[in-house]
């Protein structure tokens, strides 16, 4: 049934995202053809140029948006599907509120992830692609020099750093996930302003989660005002810092999952 | 016993409490299968309540539920067909998509029947459900609800915002479509137009039954309508 369930919120989702995706790679690609105007021989035109900025702080707005909306399409598809009306045919379904819950943390994950993807192709597309590429190539043919003069100078493997940045944002992304899913849970006991409560119990939410942290990382002697370290120093103490917010944020995240669970399952009052 | 000889609904003691408001308060009442009952009260008796409870939607404060002699939960649900009040369908999706929808998630849903009772109804399945009226994708609904061979139906103010030709070929299907192993319970305030299909009904006020007898009971003993029963306990 989870797998049903994840079928159809991908698929719920998808047309919104492919669109967003679609528009992007529009404006980055019109972005890009205007720039190479302002590499352009001959006397300058300053209305021409005028455009130029003009296109290219639409392209940087997009970029904010692309992060933004899929922030917001995730959330409202969350309190759409489960807490206003069609509540009533997701929780009738022969499944349990966990699984609802799973399909869409999945799901939401998966999109946040294609969403950073997204940006970044669509930067790296701001460069010319042949120097991209030949960059990307060099990088590639040294590899071997690369890792290893990065073990001496770190004291650490590039393999075991690069994997420790993104489970801290896989982490990170579940958690965040986790804490508007647990926000809304919590908005919804409330018989009036459900969103507007969402987002105040978000806010009280990640003003504990700031101080819960800073408390741990200080008990820790973490400071971010260490000055005299050597780089390996730094590096270690980079993975402690990483390996701290993992733990932290999988023991946050474990609690909102139980709490949105808990009220969903028997708290639920759609109205 | 096996599961088809416990009554299809059993509430004992049953008790809901919204903040301080009481909903439901220690009600009983126990329903045989193989019979058409409807939920009859003034607004705000606790009709929407009791049925919510049933499809497991709300979880009661004190009391015990028992649907075929388990309570409310996922294996619960495969067998209750549950229609809420409410506009409750996504409504990007085209009516084929909902058919899809249900054919996945209920085991008993009979998609051959929803299509012709659709076809019969004049609803174009390749429509989506955001450019039909409201009465229309009540029809939609409905007819959804009672494509299941579910054991039991549960239909909040089913026949609501249709009109009256639609409304006497719902309330035919609902008779010729559960089998007797099913039981449908229906909310209403619309009672003289569903009367005729009710084989017993359960008066509810305060959140407690008030009174639960067959129809024939009604008409032969008091010898009254259920309506006008209704009228009399009811009146304010």
């Amino acid at each position: 049934m989870l797998g049903k369930l994840f079928k159809y919120e991908m698929k719920s989702t998808a047309r919104m995202f492919l669109l967003m995706y679609a528009a992007m790679l529009v404006v980055t690609l019109v972005n890009r053809i205007s720039y190479a105007f302002l590499n352009r021989e001959g006397p300058s035109n300053w209305m021409l140029d005028t455009l130029v900025g003009s296109v290219m702080l639409l392209y940087i707005l997009s970029l904010a948006a692309v992060g933004i909306l899929t922030m917001i399409f995730l959330v409202l598809r969350f309190y759409k599907n489960l807490i206003r009306a069609e509540g009533y045919l997701m929780f009738t379904l022969p499944v349990t509120p966990a699984q609802n819950l799973l399909s869409k943390l999945f799901t939401s994950v998966i999109w946040y992830f294609a969403s950073a993807l997204v940006m970044l192709v669509s930067i790296l597309l701001m460069f010319p692609i042949g120097e991209t590429m030949d960059f990307l190539r060099v990088i590639l043919k040294n590899w071997g020099v690369i890792s290893a003069q990065f073990q001496q100078v770190s004291g650490m493997n590039i393999y075991a750093l690069l994997g420790l940045c993104l489970l801290t944002a896989l982490v990170g992304t579940v958690t965040f996930v986790l804490q508007t899913y647990a926000a809304m849970s919590v908005g919804s006991l409330v018989n009036s302003y459900k969103l507007v409560c969402s987002v105040g119990v978000y806010i009280g939410i990640y003003m504990l989660q700031q101080v819960i942290m800073a408390l741990i990382l200080v008990g820790f002697g973490i400071t971010l005002f260490e000055t005299d370290l050597s780089v390996q120093q730094g590096f270690s103490l980079l993975q402690a810092t990483l390996w701290t917010q993992i733990l932290v944020e999988s023991v946050l995240g474990a609690g909102f999952f139980l709490a949105s669970n808990y009220i969903l399952k028997r708290k639920l009052n759609l109205e | 016993m096996t599961e088809q000889q416990y009554p299809i609904i059993e509430c004992s003691s049953v008790t809901k409490r919204y903040g301080s408001r009481t909903a439901l308060n220690g009600l009983n009442l126990t329903l045989s299968r193989g019979r058409i009952v409807g939920l009859l009260g003034p607004n705000g008796s606790g009709k929407t309540t009791l049925i919510k409870l049933l499809a497991g939607l709300l979880v009661p404060e004190s009391g015990s539920i028992r649907v075929s002699g388990m309570p409310p939960s996922v294996e619960t649900k495969k067998i209750v067909s549950y229609l809420p009040d409410k506009d409750y369908l996504n409504d990007w999706m085209k009516v084929t998509d909902l058919l899809a929808f249900f054919a996945d998630f209920y085991a008993d849903f009979d998609r051959q029947k929803a299509l012709e009772m659709m076809q019969r109804l004049g609803l174009n399945p390749k429509d989506r459900l955001r450019s039909m009226s409201k009465g229309t994708r009540e029809k939609v609904q409905l007819i959804l609800v009672m494509s299941r061979n579910a054991e039991l139906y549960l239909l909040d103010e089913p026949i609501g915002g249709v009109d009256p030709a639609a409304r006497d070929y719902i309330l035919n299907t609902i008779i010729t479509n559960y089998s007797e192993n099913a039981a449908v319970l229906l909310s209403t305030h619309l009672i003289y137009d569903i009367e005729r299909v009710l084989e017993e009904v359960v008066f509810i006020s305060n959140g407690q039954v008030m009174l639960q007898s067959s129809v024939d009971e009604i008409r032969e003993q008091q010898g009254k309508s259920v309506d006008g029963l209704f009228r009399e306990v009811f009146r304010c």
